[in-house]
Formats: structure tokens, sequence, C-alpha cells
């Protein structure tokens, strides 16, 4: 009888509960939405970013990756390299030749760049550089020493596919190089900061240069970027002479907001949780003040303190019951249609790309999620209920009867 | 048989202040079982106070009100909610019924928290409402009811739980004079007929007219008892 008559007594003034059943959905609804869209962007910026030069796990020298200096490379590489090819986790390999600090020189300016010597054909398997060729090709029409050169540097030094350039840098012994090489594709990832520091050449132009065949990075990928780490974890155990990084190492402010995003919805939720609570605290002090008289009847006939505890708990948990699914069906649905169809930020895109983000974003929420804000709906309401329901009972059965 | 004894209640609100009141100034009264009594005297004369201290619904300052030889001012909050719930029957003069209920369901509610079998419950709701006169209204809630019928399942809720007595404050306060001379014949027929014991404080002359026994209080004190008819 008590859960029935709280059910009613929810109904009793329908446009305060219809407001307060809206408020819950609204808030539920934008905490799933603002979440999946934080954690879309963060996703897609992360994939992106691994498709387009980190990979899912690199392989350095131990002490390549403070200094990045060309003198320390893989040492015992061919070793190294076999064992990376027959793991059964690696789906896709490639190796790279590093000069981070090198200069490109030319008619119209110099800059300081970043010489990445590739396998044009691995480097397919591993990132999707070559779907980012906006002019000319990725190595695969050619003559003389080609060189691909992001969109940034193409467009502050105004060099076109076809353009001479000259490349300049220190080989392991300390021995300058300048070769002049010939722009044969220019990209355009959605990494900003990428596209003005990096030039790609193949590496057998570099061995041909310094006569010396070594590897500064080997990346490789897994099934799944989620795998990235335990497979790390494992080559390393393996590999103990060299240093073997999943993505969240080799860029740590990716594995950093990747690990923030799975809080980042507690954080929406809690704050909009905050805000609901106070505005069911608000209407279910105003039942109870209105229905003074009513529920000092029930004390009186010999309802026990508990039960009108109870009945004022389920007609907050009533509340929240209605609106909570309603709110969760409403996100889930709309990040369902942004998670297929992408929401298009494309006026913001030119900041975004500097944050190394795509102009659209796909939201994304894991289904857990759902189960976690249901929780924190009938807490929320279980907290927003305690207040109201101790007022009531205070209450004096002989004097709540005689107030109004 | 007595069933409420009560003896030297006294009842002083803010006592020590300035605004000290004695609502009741050692009241002793005995109520018999089956009488039909008015509680009757001038606005602030302590009626209501005296009822609330017999419904357990207020304390006394002193003094003692046993009913069924249990001294009620002694129980603690739980058991006097317990006590009130199996032993005394309510009828308030704003009728207090539960809104949200039908007719049928504010009876029974009482019933409900005694944990009676649903069989028993059904079978005295339905009777209860044909005693007062509204087998025709069980699904009815109350704004869909006259104040005269609303009063009815208030005697029929007060009535459900097979109370020792019955405690009306002003019940016929808000009601007409057909409704108040329905629901007197109802008490009444009860009173005759089934032997329940009623206690109402009340102003209504046409009230006090009809019952048994009228005490009469006047700034805390009886100052008559007197049996009528």
């Amino acid at each position: 009888m008590i859960p029935k008559i709280a059910w009613r007594n929810i109904w009793r003034n329908r446009l305060r509960s219809f407001v307060v059943i809206g408020a819950i959905i609204m808030g539920i609804w934008a905490g799933i939405f603002m979440s999946s869209l934080s954690i879309g962007m963060t996703e897609t910026r992360t994939q992106d970013i691994l498709d387009t030069f980190i990979s899912h796990v690199q392989v350095h020298d131990s002490t390549f990756v403070y200094d990045h200096k060309p003198a320390d490379f893989i040492q015992n590489f061919e070793e190294v390299y076999g064992i990376l090819q027959n793991d059964d986790s690696v789906t896709a390999i490639t190796r790279r030749v590093i000069y981070s600090q090198a200069m490109l020189a030319s008619a119209k300016g110099n800059r300081s760049v970043e010489i990445r010597g590739i396998y044009p054909e691995e480097e397919r398997g591993i990132t999707k550089l070559h779907e980012y060729i906006v002019d000319g090709n990725f190595f695969e029409e050619f003559k003389g020493k080609p060189v691909c050169i992001g969109a940034k540097i193409a467009e502050k030094n105004g060099y076109e596919v076809g353009d001479k350039l000259i490349l300049q840098y220190q080989d392991i012994h300390g021995e300058m190089h300048a070769v002049k090489y010939k722009v044969c594709g220019i990209f355009k990832t959605i990494n900003s900061q990428h596209d003005g520091f990096t030039v790609y050449v193949p590496a057998q132009t570099l061995f041909d240069e310094t006569g010396d065949i070594m590897y500064h990075e080997i990346a490789l990928r897994t099934f799944n970027k989620s795998d990235a780490l335990s497979l790390s974890n494992s080559l390393q155990a393996q590999l103990p002479d060299v240093k073997v990084e999943y993505w969240g190492q080799v860029s740590p402010d990716l594995g950093y907001t990747d690990e923030m995003m799975g809080v980042a919805l507690l954080i929406y939720m809690g704050i909009i949780m905050l805000a609901l609570m106070f505005g069911i605290i608000n209407t279910m002090l105003m039942a109870v003040l209105e229905r003074t008289r009513e529920l000092g009847m029930l004390m009186a006939v010999g309802m026990t303190k508990p039960k009108v505890f109870l009945m004022i708990v389920l007609e907050t948990l009533f509340l929240s019951i209605v609106g909570g699914p309603l709110g969760i069906l409403l996100g889930h649905l709309t990040v369902g249609y942004f998670g297929t169809n992408g929401l298009d930020l494309s006026v913001v895109a030119e900041g975004m790309s500097l944050f190394g983000m795509s102009s659209i974003v796909y939201t994304s929420i894991d289904p857990s999620a759902y189960i976690q804000i249901g929780i924190m709906v009938v807490v929320t309401a279980l907290l927003a209920a305690l207040y109201p329901a101790r007022k009531a009972l205070k209450l004096n059965p002989s004097e709540a009867i005689r107030s109004i | 048989m007595a069933v409420i004894e009560i003896k030297d209640v006294k009842k002083i609100y803010y006592p020590g202040s300035e605004i000290q009141v004695n609502a009741l100034s050692g009241v002793n009264l005995t109520i018999e079982e089956g009488e039909f009594t008015a509680i009757v005297g001038p606005s602030g004369s302590g009626k209501t106070t005296l009822l609330n201290i017999v419904g357990g619904l207020d304390t006394s300052s002193s003094g003692s009100v046993n009913i069924d030889q249990t001294d009620i001012t002694r129980l603690p909050e739980n058991k006097l909610i317990d006590f009130r719930l199996h032993h005394i029957g309510f009828v308030f003069q704003a009728y207090n019924l539960i809104p949200v209920l039908t007719a049928k369901e504010n009876v029974g509610f009482i019933m409900l928290l005694q944990k009676r079998p649903e069989q028993e419950r059904n079978d005295r709701v339905t009777a209860l409402l044909e005693e007062v006169g509204l087998s025709d209204k069980m699904d009815k809630r109350p704004n869909e009811l006259s104040g005269g019928q609303q009063q009815r399942v208030a005697v029929a809720r007060a009535l459900a739980s097979k109370p020792r007595f019955v405690l009306a404050d002003e019940p016929t306060a808000n009601l007409d004079s057909r409704s108040t001379g329905d629901l007197l014949d109802i008490m009444l027929r009860l009173n005759q007929e089934e032997g329940t014991t009623f206690i109402f404080s009340t102003h209504d002359q046409r009230v006090i007219d009809r019952a048994r026994r009228v005490v009469t209080l006047e700034d805390g004190k009886i100052v008559s008892d007197v049996r009528q008819g």
C-alpha cells in the first residue's frame, strides 16, 4: 500500500512532477551527450594520432628516447626485429631511421625538421600517412631522391610538388650531409604540429648517403589499441636490451587523456546530479510541507515513522525512476546517431587541428556507463529524499493535524 | 467497565515563562465502555488538548491516562504509535482522508497497517462502508465525495481497526445540518447497536443535545459532568 500511495502521490501535482522528471531527463541526456562527445573527441584524436605516426607499440634503443641522438640506434636490430616479426600479436611492423635535428634549406627559406627514413610499403600497414597526401604521391612515382613534406612546411615556405630542397643532417659519426631532394608528395594530417616539422624520405636513400644501415625505431600494430599495453609488457620482458613502449608511454598526454576520459563521465554526471539533487529536494520539500496535515494524520492513526520515511523516499525514487531511464534512452539514441553520422565541427576545424583533432567527432560511450548513471540517479534520489523525509518525521501529529 | 481513567492531568504550555498557559489544570475523568460523551466548552477551554492527550497525540505535564490499565503517558513513542493503531480510532474535523486513495482503500489502510489478512480487510471494509451508507461510493476518491460523505468514510476508517474507543475532534464543524444529522445518526447507531465508545469535542448544540453524557470544560477544569436522557 505504501508504494501505491507514494506512486499516486507523485501524480497529485502533475505539472510539478513533470517538471522534475523533465529536468532529470535533460540532465542525464546532457551528461551522456557531453561525456560521449568528450570521449568521442579523445578517441578520435587518439586513433588519428596512432594512425598518423605513433602506431600501437614502438621499440627504440634505451637511450634514444631521451635525446633522439642518431648514434642511439637499435644495436641488435636483426635479433629484435626477428622476435617481433614472429610474435602472433603483431599484425604489422615497420622500421624507421630518424634524424630529429635536421635542417631543410632552399631558396625559399630554411627550417628545422625531423627526417624520417621509412619503407613506404611497410609504412602503409602501420600508418595512414599515404591517405593524407593532398598533392603528389606517397613515393609511388618519383625521379631522383623523393621527399614527402607536411602541408604546413609547404605552406610556410611555398613548396610545391617537384620543388627541390636540401636536407642537412649529421650522421652517427658526426659527419654533416647536405643532400638535394625533390618534393614528391605533400601530406596534410589532422595534426598541424606534425605537418610543420616532419619530412619523410625512403630509408634506403639515407643508407646510400651515410653508408650506415641502422634503425632508430620499430613501429608495430596489434589487433586493438587496448591490447597494446599488455603486448608491450610482454615484448619488454623478451627484449630487455631495448625500450618497448605502448602508445600511452610514447605520447604520455594521449595516455593521460585516455585515462581521464574514464572519469569524465563521472565528473559530468556528478555535477549534473548535484544540481538535480537540489531541484528534487526543493520539489519534495514542497510536497512534504503541502501535506503536513495528511502526514500528521498518518502518524496519528498509527503509521510508524519508518513507514512515513519510506513513503517520502519512494516518492523521490519514483520520480527519478521515471526520469532516469527516459534520460538514458534519449542519451543512448543521441550517442548512437552521432556515433554513426558524426558531429560536424568544421567551423572550428583549424583550432581542432592544432590539438590533433579531426573536425568530425563521433560520439562514443562505454555501455557500462549506463549502469553507472543508473546507480548515480538512484543514489541522487535517495540523498535528495533524506532532508524532506527527515522534515516529515519531525512533524508532531497533533500540531500537524491542526496546521491548516 | 472503565475504558479510560484520567487522573489529575495537567498540561502547561511554556512553563516558567511569562506566557505560561495552563491548558489543563488537574482533570479527572472516567469514561465507561459504551458511553457517547461530548466534551464541550468555549474556545481555549482545553477540549482539544484533553482529546490529544487521551489519544496519545500529545503528552501531559503531569497525571496519568489509563486505557485498559495501560498508562499511555509512560509509553515510549514507538509503543504509543502501536497503541494508537490498535486501541484508538480518530475522526478529525477536516476529515483528513488520504486524497490519493479511494474510500475503500482509506478504510482498509488502517487494517493494512495492522497487518490484517486481505480477506478480513475486504469483508470489514465492505461492511463498514455499508454501515455508514456509502456502499455505492467505495471506489470514489475523497475529492469525489461531499464533506458529509468524507466524514462518514472517516468514521468507517476510525472503526476499521476495531478500537476500544473513537476520539472525534469537532467532527461536525465543517458539515451542514443535514450531514451533521446523518453523521450523528450513524455514530449513535454504532454506539447503541455495537457498543462503540465515542468521545468527541464539539461546539455544536445539535450534537450536544444528542450526547448521552456532556462534560463541560472551562479554563482547563471540568465544571460540569451531566448524563442526559
